[in-house]
């Protein structure tokens, strides 16, 4: 197992978002993750990246304890998140971000070779090399914060509602590179509200709901199941 | 009407003086940008290095120029600690507690100095002070030039620091987005450290160089950090660039002030520039970053 | 009402009596210079609640009372010197210069919605003004002060002896106090912490943040520049550097950031727990080491309790109480 989430309860003054949400992803796997606004996904990302800790429960990454250790040191073992809304560096142009991304220590030896494979995967992005990334087009900066994630080399990527506020083309267009980058090897653990998309190309999904787990299993069962078709499908 | 050369010496003289405005706008600047504090001891600890040396004068006949060699990083070190001990617990806390934990170092920095050195007015020296340099009609001191040349330069290594360099870039992307530079696998809380002691430093440098142009006093560290302050406002808060300019333009008004004014009142000249600015053009001279 | 609280209440009362005979009676116990630093004392929790209510109730960072402060012990003491005018009614009147000034001041900037630290440096500009028009303006005495004759009466606010200062300063650091208390519990202290909390939200919600933190800004002026009377009439000399002085707000800020932000006791507790020992550091000891020490003292409370002793103890009290009460089944 690579990645395992454990009764983990977190949230902000006293109030806790997440109930003791327990989920596991295991190497090479693509594990989704769907709920409602407001379930709790992104403060799930926060804990394992790091930026709050959890009242009780951990986080581990193989043997190590995530929960113990600070937020640049999860990044240099290769726990890399693409945040919710991007967060790119706006006044930075779209090679300074990727530069910023594959800074950490692993991927530190390896920037060139890295940059080329982004290039070669978002072909756009070394068009706009020196284009400042706040003034990119909402598919464009999706792109760079996703190829910003690869040039840290992760062991498991953690992207943050990558589909929000894209067109469906873009949407499948980015889902079609992870898809590639997964068939490849690529650990993913996706947070996502478009919840077709996220079934169709993950192996495995939780459903975070109100901060609990209520439902895990195969994404294909999943999205047979007929509370997740009333729940999420509209059906 | 007064001779258009005393004018255009005062102009001088100001632009000159205002390399190091801009530098100690500039340390109030970046540690805002990355840690969101505004530290009002911010001038007393300029006005420590400026007195280290007024010490290290009166006793061994060092030269301030040499003194800075000391005074940076001793200043740097100050910074750090400072930063380790104090600010890093408060960042969290309401801005009026942060504001009044500078406030008490203001007290403490200021009435330490007048207890160890007097209330006199007092200024130091250094060996360039007596030449002089003539420009045509012109002339200055050599410590004027001094200022402008080092201010200018540091000014200029800052920016290429920034710019060009990975350590530069760490900063920047903390003050563009504090959180995705934490995803990256920037040790902000060591960024932010050693931002805030290079801010420090920088008045160490600042200090160091104005012996002799500025009057010492031990509450001058308020005024100071009222004047970098309003350089930072004005440059358009957590502009680089703009900060600068904003010291260059602050040098100038202050030494119109002295010229035409004259006095006390002369010296609020820069403040009147401030607040007009502030209710005409609140963003600052280039606009906030 | 159960026995608990009606425990609770005559413990209450017998603790303010008990406190208010302590205060009554002290004169009578002290020495002529600690009376006279107990005025001071008084003085300083009356100017520190002043400024707690633009300042810690509203979040303001504001350091114009300076300004009122001078307003009022310049006023009336010209009055008294040049016209022979009473400075009980000089008192009124510098009140009402320094509620001008603080409305002229604050309307500007209030309008402008200048964030926290224009609006600091700002007022900070506009003290050291006033403490220059203080120093050059020949009408105020510049930089040598005005004195005033002892003559003592009432009329003239001059009490035979220091006594009187004491009674004074104590009936006005406890009105002071007790208006502060009834504000925040009215209306206008709702509205004040809303501000604090979140000025854009509150105007959102249709509060006229303007004209509240004006009435508390006009307010907090008129009585700090009744104080500037007391303290002239009290030490019987004013001059910039005093009057119209930074420090002295400072400090102000200081006390009522150890007490706590906002809080009615804060400044209470923060000024009776520093200036007593400041005091006696400044007169025999030399000048400065009081700061250092308030600095020293002020950066421990802001390190060990965040938001202040006064909020820190309620918490401490409160976790005490439930630990202890009474749970069914």
């Amino acid at each position: 197992m690579l990645l395992s989430v454990n009764n983990v309860t977190a949230g902000y003054g006293g109030v806790p978002i997440l109930k003791k949400v327990s989920l596991e992803v295991d190497e090479g796997e693509w594990v989704a993750v769907i709920g409602g606004n407001g379930a709790g996904k992104s403060t799930l990302f926060k804990v394992v990246s790091g930026l709050i800790k959890p009242k009780s429960g951990a986080v581990f990454l193989e043997e190590t304890e995530l929960t113990a250790i600070s937020s640049h040191e999860i990044v240099n073992l290769g726990v890399i998140q693409v945040p919710e809304g991007r967060m790119l560096f706006p006044r930075m142009n779209v090679k300074e971000n990727l530069l910023l991304g594959g800074r950490n220590q692993r991927a530190r030896e390896h920037v060139s070779t890295n940059l080329e494979r982004v290039y070669h995967l978002f072909p756009i992005l070394e068009k706009r090399e020196t284009q400042e990334a706040g003034t990119l087009s909402g598919g464009e900066q999706q792109m760079l914060a996703t190829a910003r994630g690869l040039m840290a080399m992760p062991r498991i990527l953690l992207l943050d509602e990558p589909s929000l506020g894209l067109s469906p083309i873009l949407v499948t267009e980015i889902f079609r590179s992870l898809t590639e980058l997964n068939r490849k090897g690529m650990t993913i653990l996706l947070v996502e509200q478009n919840v077709v998309v996220s079934l169709r190309s993950s192996h495995r999904a939780y459903v975070l709901e109100n901060g609990a787990i209520v439902m895990n299993g195969t994404s294909r069962d999943l999205m047979k199941d007929e509370r997740t078709k009333r729940a999420y499908l509209g059906v | 009407m007064v001779d258009t050369v005393i004018v255009l010496q005062a102009v001088m003289q100001g632009l000159m003086l205002g390399a190091i405005y801009g530098l100690i706008g500039l340390g109030i600047t970046m540690v805002y940008a990355i840690t969101g504090l505004l530290n009002f001891a911010h001038g007393d600890f300029m006005a420590m290095a400026m007195y280290l040396c007024l010490a290290l004068y009166r006793h061994f006949r060092i030269d301030p120029y040499l003194s800075m060699l000391l005074a940076i990083p001793l200043l740097f070190v100050m910074g750090i600690l400072v930063y380790h001990f104090l600010f890093r617990r408060v960042l969290k806390a309401e801005l009026l507690m942060v504001v009044q934990l500078t406030l008490g170092m203001v007290f403490i920095i200021e009435s330490t100095l007048l207890l160890s050195f007097t209330a006199d007015y007092e200024s130091v020296p250094n060996f360039l002070h007596a030449m002089k340099f003539t420009l045509g009609p012109l002339s200055t001191t050599g410590s004027y030039l001094a200022t402008f040349f080092v201010g200018g330069g540091v000014g200029g290594a800052l920016y290429w620091i920034l710019q060009k360099t990975d350590l530069g870039r760490q900063i920047r992307a903390i003050a563009q987005n504090k959180e995705a530079a934490a995803l990256m696998g920037i040790h902000t809380g060591r960024i932010q450290m050693i931002v805030f002691a290079m801010g420090i430093a920088l008045l160490g440098l600042s200090g160091s160089l104005t012996t002799s142009i500025l009057t010492m006093e031990p509450y001058m560290g308020l005024e100071l950090t009222l004047f970098a302050f309003i350089v930072f406002v004005m440059g358009g808060v957590g502009n680089f660039l703009g900060t600068l300019l904003a010291g260059y333009l602050l040098g100038v008004a202050d030494a119109m002030g002295s010229l035409f004014v004259g006095g006390h009142l002369g010296a609020m000249v820069p403040y009147g520039l401030f607040v007009l600015m502030l209710l005409l053009r609140p963003q600052g001279i280039l606009g906030a970053r | 009402m159960n026995g608990r609280d009606l425990r609770k209440n005559t413990g209450l009362l017998l603790f303010w009596l008990g406190i208010s005979l302590l205060a009554l009676g002290l004169p009578w116990k002290l020495s002529i210079s600690w009376i006279r630093i107990f005025a001071m004392i008084y003085l300083f929790i009356y100017w520190a609640s002043a400024w707690n209510l633009i300042g810690g109730m509203a979040g303001e960072i504001n350091f114009l009372h300076p300004l009122f402060i001078g307003a009022g012990a310049y006023t009336s003491t010209l009055l008294y010197l040049q016209a022979g005018i009473s400075p009980w009614l000089g008192m009124l009147l510098g009140g009402v210069i320094a509620v001008a000034l603080g409305l002229a001041i604050g309307w500007i900037c209030y309008r402008s919605g200048l964030p926290h630290l224009s609006f600091a440096l700002i007022c900070l500009g506009f003290a050291h003004i006033g403490e220059i028009i203080a120093l050059e303006w020949d009408l105020l005495g510049g930089s040598r002060g005005l004195v005033i004759r002892p003559a003592p009466g009432f009329v003239h606010m001059q009490f035979q002896s220091v006594t009187g200062y004491y009674y004074m300063g104590l009936i006005m650091a406890a009105f002071m106090v007790g208006l502060c208390w009834y504000i925040g519990r009215s209306k206008l202290g709702y509205y004040l912490k809303a501000i604090k909390h979140n000025e854009t939200a509150a105007s959102a919600i249709g509060i006229d943040t303007v004209r509240f933190r004006l009435l508390a800004l006009s307010i907090s002026a008129f009585f700090c520049a009744m104080g500037g009377t007391f303290y002239a009439q009290l030490v019987l000399y004013i001059d910039p550097h005093s009057a119209v002085s930074i420090v002295a707000v400072i400090s102000m800020i200081l006390f009522c950031a150890i007490g706590g932000f906002g809080t009615v006791w804060g400044p209470v507790v923060g000024t009776l727990l520093l200036m007593p020992v400041g005091e006696i550091l400044r007169l025999y000891f030399m000048t400065g080491i009081h700061l250092i020490v308030y600095g020293v003292v002020v950066i421990l409370v802001i390190l060990l309790t965040p938001h202040g002793l006064v909020p820190w103890f309620k918490n401490a009290f409160r976790k005490k109480a439930k630990d202890s009460s009474y749970s069914p089944g």
